[in-house]
């Protein structure tokens, strides 16, 4: 037998035994062969639903996953705050909502203004405020290892969640808020199903093929803004000079810096566009899925993060990929195997990617410190 | 200098006061001592060295000026700030000999520890872990004395002390960054609930399940190391961190435990069926609807260890629990410093520095990096049957993403690699979680309460809009992760941050990229 | 110099010394009762929790603070169960709770706790000192008091023999068969698909509500629990929209509570199967308070329906009325149910005090306040009039059912 034979062999040997253990084990954590069989059988049309729930959400964690891998590219930092900097982000766009009368309004005008000068504060406000979180609480520990600021992000993540919940109280500044006090999730109303219906379209686009298939306008509209936010993001990245700074600096600092870039100014920019990206999805989240809560950033950050990671770290493509697969596998194990697991199959997965290819999916791109 | 030192007096004296502001009462006695050692060991680097009597009389008129300032402020706080925050103000009984203590502890502890310094290194270091271990073993009498009952969450402090020492070993030594390492703990804490609790009426003693409970975590150490292997740096993060979640989420949900064979009980019957033909098999199982973990209903309770003389541990005495907390800290320093010194604990060090450069120098990584997984794995087995057998009860939630985070910080705050950093960190941070933030909440919604509100009473407005939101409870998690950006921001290397360390973190422009992680991606 | 200052200090320490022997004189001369609360104060729990500790404040306001006509005085302390890092109650707290109210003499009751889990580890601690008596406003596990539900229990807890645990709140076990009843006789429904969001409680009463639903002939098409973090439920519902032969079923029980992420797996569920007039929104107390409504949005929640313990704020006697109106005129108006267990938990420690000193006892006896508090029979209470049995459970069994009705929620009956 040639060696190459045998190496074959060995991996099917090891896969086979691995999937009986898979077989053997699965059913207690909902991975019920026959069951999912049934269930298949009984709906065929239900997998396409859950697939477009799953890119639905994916593309909403791949925007948040994008400000995640940038900054990690740049200054290697788990960035724990980014995930809470989007809860700002759907507590900004709310306010603004609130403020401008739109979360009462029927008239398609008024909401379409409405929405567009939400998203603006949003993005605005997200930015200045990572720019800001990056000055105080990062840049004095840069040369620091990179631990003491991974301890200093996590400070900021309980800083901006607790604040998040001050703000969840203010009901002087959204009436909507009510009075149960700022821990209980708050409501963020469906805009974009008013506003379409308001013009006369159905929100569900399959609604006149009659086969029970939902894909709605949201829908839609979430993975649109997700696909040209990343291929603006690219070109953004391969083509202007700051661009070029930024994937300098991400490579080595001090050789960056010998090329006279101005290392502050390119990761002040970069925390700028992370925040940019927080705040649109935050609105978008809001809009897509309708709640604000001050303790939201924590899982969908941590997802995010997850996301970048899987994907290859510092690359675009790679934190895309990474959103739709985590929005994928959530949907399918919610709808098939079984809810309470979901949480553990999506961490599984991520352990067997890693192990199969330790760089993340499309990790070898990415161009290594020294 | 003599002006310097006296400021560094008054100074201590004032740290110590706003202490005793917010905890109050009896607590003056013993943060007159603690401040006396402070002082006293921040003074012996600064006074000449000369005998010891010299040294005391040379420290007396600080010592003095602290107590004197620790006093006023404590009285202040008694008559003047007490009933400010709506509280009581404590009769003489409590004030006389709690200030008397506060002084003279204060007093005399400054002058032992500066007198020490006039003695020989050797013996001077003696004399320093005497007075050590005679503040560890009058702690929890003292504690229990006054009634300040800050033992309850020292011990839980030290519980995490012990956590921390186990991840130093796989985040100091190793350099690998381990996100999960809760995981470990709650592995240790289960095998205790479920060998020695009613759930499956299996009683072991303790002393027995402290032993299996830390060889299962190192167990697991290893099964969960195994796929980290190929990883580097910030990979193996989120591989730790996955585990981290799994687990949680894993004894959460083991409730409902279905182990069939596959072939027998549906691939076979399977087959035969979209055949047309009926199944023969009968079904071969393990276990069917088994609930292992009872869940979201935890565990309790859960067997207490017993010792000849004290009998069984009990919640009313939490004394022996003090001591055995200790016993197993004292434990884990000896085997750790032993593991550090020892051929692997050399090639941890190696490979964090540089995998590469290690691997041809001859260490095998794979066991290297298993065997730290292994090793800081067993400490936590030792936390987990501890806090199980303490609380007498587990819960899934109690070992989430959040333990695991805060095990890092107190690891990293306490300067990492260095065992007695992460001990001081621990302290710190915990105690900072469980002591100083509740108490400094009580004193502030007292303060709020009786006397912002009242002086606000003109403007019902205004007055109702600060009750809303200036209430203290609102704000812990802001004071926590204040907490933390200010201790970063102050000393980034950590409390006691080991020598090493601290010189690469002092040469930073040179080497910017010297990390707990690995340092080299290639 | 250095002598001059040492006399200096020496004088300040001496005259600091004498007025603190002058100051320390006027010590009160009624003794003092401690009462303490053991809640979690932080984070989601907060908005409830906070309205129990206030409606306790205020039946020891009314009491002015004092006992047995003056004789003692009341002190009150509400603790908090909950650490930062936890984010919710934590054991390691609880447990200290409990050792730190066990060691000290002068508390004779321990109002707590909020969560059952929490329950049971104090429970144990404090019945072996004294026993000190325990009564919270919030647990509703069964096993806590009644055998049946987990191995060993209830008899684990007490492990002095004796019970120092009351409860003024109805346990699950009634709650969730009321809840099954009314559904199957007041909405006829007869397929059901529970929820729960894997908690003590949730997945208590949804339990127990599947087990009654069975017995009534309604069929259960599926059981599950739900990962409380997630960003949103969709893929759930899309699966539960056809899991009756391709259908949706006729309703759906949460056994959760709004912390759980109520309002969002609400929001899916109207999103996927439309409102709640054809596929029923049903769940415990826990989803009983303004907040879901507010966070859902009153068009999205218009329908749901939500069961609790107790009569309904305008079918409450005059003494719950007046409880209704004190707090509002101090806290404001009141939108959640715990806060009336809260005060009457004061209220009926307050009566057994009382009843200590009228029996000639002495209130400072912790047993002799268990075994008032245990004795309590027709109390008339802001709850209405009702007795604890021996288990420690309150004899009110009565559950009001609500319906969310433009933005509020509306009570559509009485059931028990």
């Amino acid at each position: 037998m040639s060696d190459q034979t045998k190496t074959v062999l060995r991996r099917t040997l090891i896969a086979f035994v691995a999937l009986y253990i898979v077989f053997l084990v699965g059913p207690t954590a909902g991975f019920d062969v026959p069951a999912i069989a049934k269930q298949i059988q009984a709906g065929p049309i239900q997998l396409i639903q859950f697939l477009i729930v799953g890119i639905s959400n994916g593309a909403i964690l791949a925007i948040i996953a994008l400000g995640y891998t940038m900054v990690y590219g740049i200054i290697e930092l788990i960035n724990f705050a980014h995930g809470d900097l989007y809860m700002w982000g759907v507590f900004s766009s709310l306010t603004i909502l609130s403020l401008t009368g739109t979360l009462t309004t029927n008239n398609p005008t008024h909401l379409i203004w409405g929405i567009a000068v939400a998203l603006v504060f949003a993005v605005v406000f997200c930015a200045s405020v990572n720019v800001v979180i990056e000055r105080l609480a990062y840049r004095h520990l840069r040369h620091s290892g990179r631990l003491a600021p991974l301890i200093s992000a996590i400070g900021m993540s309980f800083t901006l969640e607790n604040l998040g919940l001050i703000w969840a109280q203010q009901s002087w500044l959204v009436p909507s808020f009510g009075t149960t006090g700022g821990a209980s999730q708050k409501d963020y109303p469906d805009l974009l199903s008013r506003l379409f219906q308001g013009l006369g379209y159905n929100v569900n686009l399959l609604a006149s093929t009659g086969i029970g298939l939902r894909f709605t306008i949201k829908d839609l509209l979430v993975i649109v803004i997700a696909a040209v936010l990343m291929i603006g993001l690219r070109l953004f990245i391969q083509n202007t000079t700051l661009g070029k700074a930024m994937r300098a600096t991400a490579q080595s600092h001090d050789a960056a810096r010998m090329m006279g870039i101005d290392i502050d100014r390119v990761i002040s920019a970069t925390f700028l566009i992370g925040g940019g990206l927080a705040g649109a999805a935050g609105l978008m989240d809001g809009l897509y899925n309708g709640t604000a809560w001050w303790f939201m950033g924590f899982r969908v950050g941590l997802f995010a993060f997850t996301a970048a990671v899987l994907g290859g770290i510092g690359n675009i493509t790679g934190a895309m990929a990474g959103g739709f697969i985590i929005g994928l596998m959530a949907s399918f194990s919610d709808g098939y195997l079984n809810a309470r697991w979901t949480e553990a199959w999506i961490f599984a997965v991520l352990v067997l990617i890693l192990t199969l290819k330790p760089t993340g999916l499309f990790g070898e791109q990415v161009g290594e410190k020294a | 200098m003599l002006k310097n030192n006296f400021r560094l007096g008054i100074l201590f004296g004032i740290i110590a006061g706003l202490m005793t502001f917010i905890f109050g009462g009896w607590s003056v006695g013993i943060i007159g001592v603690l401040y006396g050692v402070g002082l006293g060991l921040a003074l012996s680097g600064r006074l000449k060295r000369e005998a010891p009597l010299n040294m005391a009389r040379q420290a007396l008129p600080l010592a003095a000026t602290a107590s004197a300032v620790l006093l006023v402020m404590s009285l202040l706080q008694n008559y003047v700030i007490a009933p400010a925050i709506g509280q009581s103000s404590a009769g003489s009984d409590i004030v006389i000999p709690a200030n008397l203590a506060g002084i003279l502890g204060g007093l005399l502890f400054t002058l032992i520890t500066a007198a020490l310094h006039g003695l020989p290194d050797r013996q001077e270091q003696i004399g320093k872990l005497i007075l050590l271990a005679a503040i560890i073993v009058a702690f929890p009498f003292v504690d229990t004395f006054t009634g300040l009952f800050w033992l309850a969450q020292v011990i839980f402090a030290l519980i995490f002390v012990i956590l921390g020492m186990g991840l130093n070993i796989v985040v100091g030594y190793a350099g690998l960054l381990d996100l999960g390492y809760a995981a470990f703990f709650a592995i240790g804490a289960y095998t205790t609930g479920i060998l020695s609790s009613p759930l499956h009426h299996i009683f072991l003693n303790f002393w027995l399940v402290i032993w299996i409970a830390a060889g299962m975590a190192a167990i697991f150490g290893l099964i969960l190391g195994t796929p980290t292997l190929p990883l580097r740096g910030d990979y193996l993060a989120i591989v730790t961190l996955g585990f981290g979640e799994i687990i949680p989420v894993v004894f959460r949900n083991l409730i409902d435990v279905t182990i069939e064979e596959p072939f027998s009980c549906w691939i076979v019957p399977g087959i035969q069926r979209l055949f047309g033909g009926t199944s023969t098999l009968s079904c071969i199982y393990i276990a069917q609807h088994l609930n292992l973990t009872a869940g979201e209903q935890g565990i309790n309770p859960i067997g207490r260890p017993s010792l000849p003389v004290l009998g069984l541990f009990t919640n009313a005495h939490p004394i022996p629990w003090y001591f055995l907390i200790i016993a197993i800290i004292l434990m884990s320093i000896f085997l750790i410093n032993r593991l550090r010194e020892s051929r692997l604990g050399r090639a941890w060090m190696a490979i964090r520095e540089d995998e590469l450069a290690a691997s041809q120098m001859g260490i095998d990584p794979v066991r290297t990096k298993l065997l730290a997984f292994a090793m800081g794995a067993t400490f936590s087995g030792f936390a987990g049957a501890f806090y199980a057998a303490y609380i007498s009860g587990i819960f899934p939630d109690v070992f989430d993403f959040s333990a695991s985070i805060l095990i890092l910080c107190t690891v990293i705050l306490g300067g990492i690699g260095n065992i007695y950093g992460v001990i001081v960190g621990g302290l710190v941070l915990i105690n900072a979680d469980r002591l100083f933030l509740p108490a400094l909440k009580d004193f502030l919604t007292g303060l709020l309460k009786s006397t912002i509100l009242p002086a606000l009473a003109h403007n019902p407005t205004l007055q109702a809009a600060v009750a809303e939101n200036a209430n203290p409870i609102l704000y812990r998690y802001l004071l926590f992760g204040l907490t933390l950006i200010i201790m970063m921001a102050v000393r980034p290397e950590g409390l006691i941050p080991n020598a090493q360390r601290r010189m690469e973190l002092h040469e930073a422009d040179e080497a910017p990229n010297v990390t707990a992680t690995a340092s080299t991606r290639n | 110099m250095s002598k001059r200052l040492f006399v200096l200090v020496s004088l300040v320490i001496a005259t600091s010394m004498v007025l603190a022997a002058c100051g320390g004189g006027g010590a009160a001369s009624a003794k003092t009762l401690k009462i303490v609360s053991s809640l979690p104060m932080t984070g989601s729990s907060l908005t409830q929790t906070q309205t129990i500790v206030n409606a306790e404040e205020l039946r020891l306001a009314q009491a002015n603070n004092q006992a047995c006509g003056g004789k003692y005085a009341l002190s009150y302390e509400a603790w908090d169960d909950a650490s930062a890092a936890q984010g919710q109650w934590d054991p390691a707290v609880e447990t200290s709770n409990g050792n730190k109210a066990a060691a000290d003499p002068s508390i004779i009751a321990y109002l707590g706790t909020f969560n059952s889990g929490a329950a049971k580890l104090s429970i144990p601690i404090l019945d072996q000192a004294g026993p000190l008596v325990m009564i919270s406003p919030a647990n509703t596990y069964p096993g806590l008091t009644k055998p049946g539900y987990g191995p060993g229990e209830p008899d684990v807890y007490y492990p002095a023999g004796i019970r120092n645990y009351a409860r003024v709140v109805t346990a699950d076990d009634v709650q969730g068969k009321v809840d099954a009843n009314f559904m199957s006789s007041q909405l006829g429904v007869k397929s059901v698909y529970i929820l729960d969001d894997q908690q003590l409680y949730g997945k208590g009463v949804a339990d127990v509500f599947e087990a009654t639903a069975k017995s009534l002939g309604m069929t259960v098409l599926g059981h599950d629990g739900i990962d409380t973090k997630a960003a949103d439920y969709k893929a759930l519902m899309t699966k539960i929209s056809t899991s009756n032969n391709g259908n949706p079923p006729d309703a759906i029980f949460v056994g959760m509570v709004i912390d759980s992420n109520a309002t969002q797996l609400l929001k899916d569920k109207v999103a996927i199967m439309g409102d709640n007039t054809k596929v029923k929104f049903m769940g415990p107390d826990g989803i009983q308070t303004q907040a879901m409504i507010d966070g859902a949005g009153a068009s999205v929640a218009e329908g749901i329906y939500a069961s609790v313990a107790g009569l309904p704020f305008d079918k409450l006697t005059p003494a719950g009325q007046k409880f209704l109106t004190d707090y509002q005129a101090k806290y404001g108006k009141l939108t959640e149910p715990y806060a009336i267990y809260g005060y009457e938990t004061m209220n009926v420690l307050l009566a057994a005090i009382e009843s200590v000193c009228a029996s000639g006892g002495d209130p400072s006896n912790r047993k002799a306040v268990r075994d008032a508090v245990f004795a309590t029979k027709n109390f008339n209470g802001a709850l209405g009039t009702w007795s604890f049995d021996a288990n420690g459970d309150t004899s009110l069994t009565d559950m009001s059912i609500y319906q969310a009705q433009s933005g509020a929620y509306v009570a559509v009956g009485t059931f028990h």
